[in-house]
């Protein structure tokens, strides 16, 4: 199921690669840069150049798998959504050459891709909590940084409960099988209706335990584990600049 | 019986009476209780009889978070639970609660731990030896690095307990946590209750409808339903058939030897053995 | 009250969840009409996992399940919970009606496509909940839900029930009403399995089998006082033996009696202390 593949790329993984080892903030850095940097070039050469830095960069973390992954579950969506836009492009200029076309398709393309890998490298390697911290360390407030640590948590919960709730309407004779796509519409409200009842009791109970544990009692908070920008963080930031900077500049094509 | 070091009292509740918002009946009524430092109280009753509400009084979710109307005096650590914050009840008061689920906030059981801690603002190195502490006195140091989605309930719970003593609090509150948890999870974590009073003389106020296993833990047992119908040693209140009078469940030894006729009740197996045996020896 | 006909047989039941994980490794069981059996065994021991095969919620990964001579392979499992109903142990995980009437009919409508107001009506009156007909099932208590979502299967009737955990959270007074309605379900002749670990539930239950998982495999299957009075058996289960059992092992005395039930332990230990002891003390 799409639902799951996706679910699936953005779980955090453990693991000891250099991009584990960074600071949160700098990988965040590297991802927002290298996604401007791709729409700062329409050349061909230069984005399938960038593509590949970060494809290297998902095989320096053990990560390509994942990425094949999620590319392959999202593939007829993407596809859909760039035919329509290139549709479109024609629509807009229809004398458009069409090796120009291909060529907007392709770096529409590239840039999909570009970014997805980036996306998908970065929630791998950042556990909630550490991205938590890194935005809260960047000024977020941390009442506002949490609940990405606290949805997180609940994913398999919830996954689990859902599940729940499908047996036990099935095992009362509900069947989805059957009927035509009205029918069957309906049928999800015995689906729905629980599973939102249990997630809003599960609201007020997670409310209550973090209010009894001082949960927004103060402004700020201590963290137990530090940050720091070491000589590591530098150094790759730098580098992968640099790489992307020649990337972008220097092919030609 | 252990002996207790047993203080001045650090739950005061005088005439407390509180309406849930948009309720005409009260969920407590007149309910008077005073709760000395370093006793562990059992609180039984019927569903309904106001035991998790009186829970949430005592680290001031109520009146804080449920809003309603409390009336009446509440007095936790000399703090006026009606015009405290919640933070500073926080300090004294920890709380575990049914779910084991729904009361982990965090991804690993570290974070967990340290999650009210950081809340408060403790310094890291102070952070780091609370978590040492909590792991090793809950036993449960191995689990330091686990994800939480991947415990059982038994551990779950003894996360959530973790998380909470790390705080150190004066009187820790649990409100029925062993419902969803193993016979053997919930033996080990009355063991570890009893264990830790005795260290730290920390005050403790279980609500409990299994009493098969807890009664024998217990220097005083409230029976609530609404208002304080008895309260006492559990020995003095159990020599009436208070299962039939208030819908608690007894443990089935006690019931067994007040049919039989003994005086002296047994409220564990360990006793029941002892008082046996002296009957045996009595005979000859 | 052994009917001696087989109504529920797992052959050889493996069955692996799509992560990876096995459940269940080589189940062998056969749950007869009339029987009244406990499972239990600690979590994560495959027992939710193994009722589920009973109802085709779950088909097996290797071996087969009959369920009244029908493999559940090649039925639905609107067909099979016709004749197996299942009580799961959070009623909020099923009701989405309004009104507890309206929830106990979802049931009825979907197997036989026709509401009978008085069926309703006196399944509710049974299990003591008739005030409660035009209620919401969100505004009342928890032992009056567990007992709205067993309304929900009695009322059409099925075979064999099976319930799940079903004194979890409940207080005295609706575990005993539950024992209750329980005792005369199975004296009517209804198949009753229940899982749970509340031991001393058990205990007073009546059963005439015990069934315990460990790690996906049957290691015992016998009768209650046997199972009770296993104090390793229990322990690996992470169980403990009921009151009654640990008592009369502690005395060293389980090779010559083994009482269960209060009332056989009342005669045992008069028997053993000895009568004139307590005569001052009797009233």
């Amino acid at each position: 199921m799409l639902v799951e593949k996706v679910s699936q790329a953005l779980l955090y993984e453990g693991g000891d690669s250099v991009l584990h080892r960074l600071d949160p903030r700098v990988k965040l850095l590297y991802a927002v840069l290298t996604a401007l940097a791709v729409f700062c070039t329409e050349k061909p050469g230069a984005l399938t150049a960038m593509l590949v830095v970060q494809l290297l960069v998902a095989y320096a973390s053990s990560l390509l798998g994942r990425v094949a992954s999620l590319v392959r579950g999202l593939v007829p969506f993407l596809l859909t959504i760039m035919a329509l836009n290139t549709v479109l492009i024609y629509v807009v200029s229809p004398g458009i050459e069409y090796l120009e076309l291909v060529r907007v398709f392709y770096a529409m393309v590239m840039r999909v891709l570009v970014v997805l890998v980036v996306f998908t490298v970065f929630i791998s390697t950042t556990s909630p909590h550490e991205l938590m911290q890194g935005l809260v360390e960047m000024g977020l407030s941390y009442t506002a940084a949490y609940p990405l640590v606290v949805a997180f948590r609940f994913i398999p919960i919830v996954f689990a409960e859902v599940q729940n709730v499908y047996d036990a309407q099935r095992a009362r004779g509900l069947e989805f099988e059957r009927g035509n796509v009205l029918e069957r519409l309906r049928k999800l409200v015995p689906i729905i209706v629980p599973s939102v009842v249990c997630s809003l009791l599960r609201a007020k109970d997670l409310a209550e335990a973090m209010e009894a544990r001082g949960f927004g009692a103060f402004p700020r908070r201590t963290f137990y584990r530090q940050m720091r920008i070491k000589a590591l963080d530098v150094a790759f930031l730098a580098m992968i600049a640099l790489v992307e900077v020649l990337c972008v500049t220097l092919v030609i094509f | 019986m252990p002996t207790n070091r047993i203080g001045k009292a650090v739950i005061v509740l005088e005439n407390l009476t509180y309406f849930y918002p948009g309720s005409d009946t009260p969920a407590l009524e007149n309910v008077n209780l005073r709760v000395c430092e370093g006793e562990f109280v059992l609180v039984a009753g019927p569903s309904g009889g106001g035991k998790s509400t009186l829970c949430r009084v005592l680290n001031g979710l109520i009146p804080h978070f449920y809003g309603g109307r409390l009336r009446g005096r509440v007095l936790v650590d000399g703090i006026n639970v009606s015009t405290a914050p919640v933070r500073e009840l926080s300090k004294r008061v920890g709380m575990v609660f049914q779910n084991p689920v729904n009361q982990i906030v965090n991804v690993t059981v570290e974070e967990e731990i340290a999650f009210g801690l950081e809340n408060m603002m403790y310094p890291p190195e102070v952070i780091g030896e609370r978590i040492e502490w909590a792991l090793k006195v809950l036993g449960i140091e191995h689990l330091r690095r686990r994800p939480t989605h991947a415990l059982s309930g038994g551990e779950l719970q003894k996360v959530a307990l973790a998380s909470v003593l790390a705080l150190r609090p004066k009187i820790l509150v649990l409100d029925e946590v062993t419902a969803n948890m193993d016979p053997y999870s919930t033996r080990e974590l009355l063991r570890l209750l009893r264990k830790l009073k005795a260290e730290t003389g920390t005050t403790i106020v279980l609500v409990e409808h299994r009493l098969s296993e807890a009664m024998q833990y217990a220097d005083r047992l409230v029976l609530l339903n609404r208002t304080v119908v008895a309260e006492g040693r559990p020995r003095d209140l159990l020599k009436e058939d208070v299962a039939e009078l208030l819908g608690v469940e007894e443990p089935p030894i006690t019931r067994l030897f007040r049919r039989l006729g003994i005086d002296s009740l047994p409220l564990s197996v360990e006793e029941a053995v002892e008082v046996i045996k002296e009957c045996v020896e009595a005979k000859r | 009250m052994r009917g001696g006909e087989e109504v529920i047989v797992a052959e050889n039941v493996w069955y692996r969840y799509p992560n990876g994980y096995t459940a269940l490794r080589g189940v062998n069981l056969r749950i007869n009409r009339g029987d009244a059996v406990a499972i239990v065994g600690a979590n994560g021991s495959g027992k939710t996992t193994l009722i589920k095969h009973f109802n085709g919620l779950l088909k097996p990964s290797q071996g087969r399940v009959l369920v009244l001579d029908t493999d559940t392979r090649s039925a639905s499992v609107a067909k099979l919970a016709r004749w197996v109903g299942i009580v799961f142990q959070n009623p909020l995980n099923q009701f989405f009606r309004d009104s507890v009437e309206a929830e106990v009919a979802f049931a009825l409508e979907n197997f036989t496509g026709e509401v009978d107001p008085e069926k309703i009506c006196s399944v509710l009156r049974e299990l003591g909940i008739e005030h409660l007909r035009r209620k919401s099932p969100f505004e009342i208590s928890l032992g009056e839900q567990r007992r709205v979502a067993l309304a929900s299967v009695l009322v059409y009737e099925p075979e064999i029930l099976i319930l799940d955990e079903p004194t979890a959270g409940l207080d005295y007074n609706s575990k005993m009403k539950l024992l209750s309605i329980l005792k005369r379900l199975h004296e009517k002749g209804r198949t009753l399995i229940v899982v749970s670990h509340d031991i001393e539930f058990l205990a007073r239950m009546l059963l005439n089998r015990v069934v315990v998982l460990s790690d996906g495999r049957v290691v015992f299957d016998g009768s209650p006082k046997e199972a009770f009075y296993n104090v390793l058996l229990l322990l690996s289960s992470r169980l403990v033996p009921p009151q009654i059992p640990e008592l009369v092992i502690r005395l060293g005395l389980e090779h010559l009696f083994n009482p269960l039930s209060e009332d056989e332990a009342y005669d045992f230990l008069r028997s053993l202390i000895g009568g004139s002891f307590l005569a001052g003390r009797e009233s």
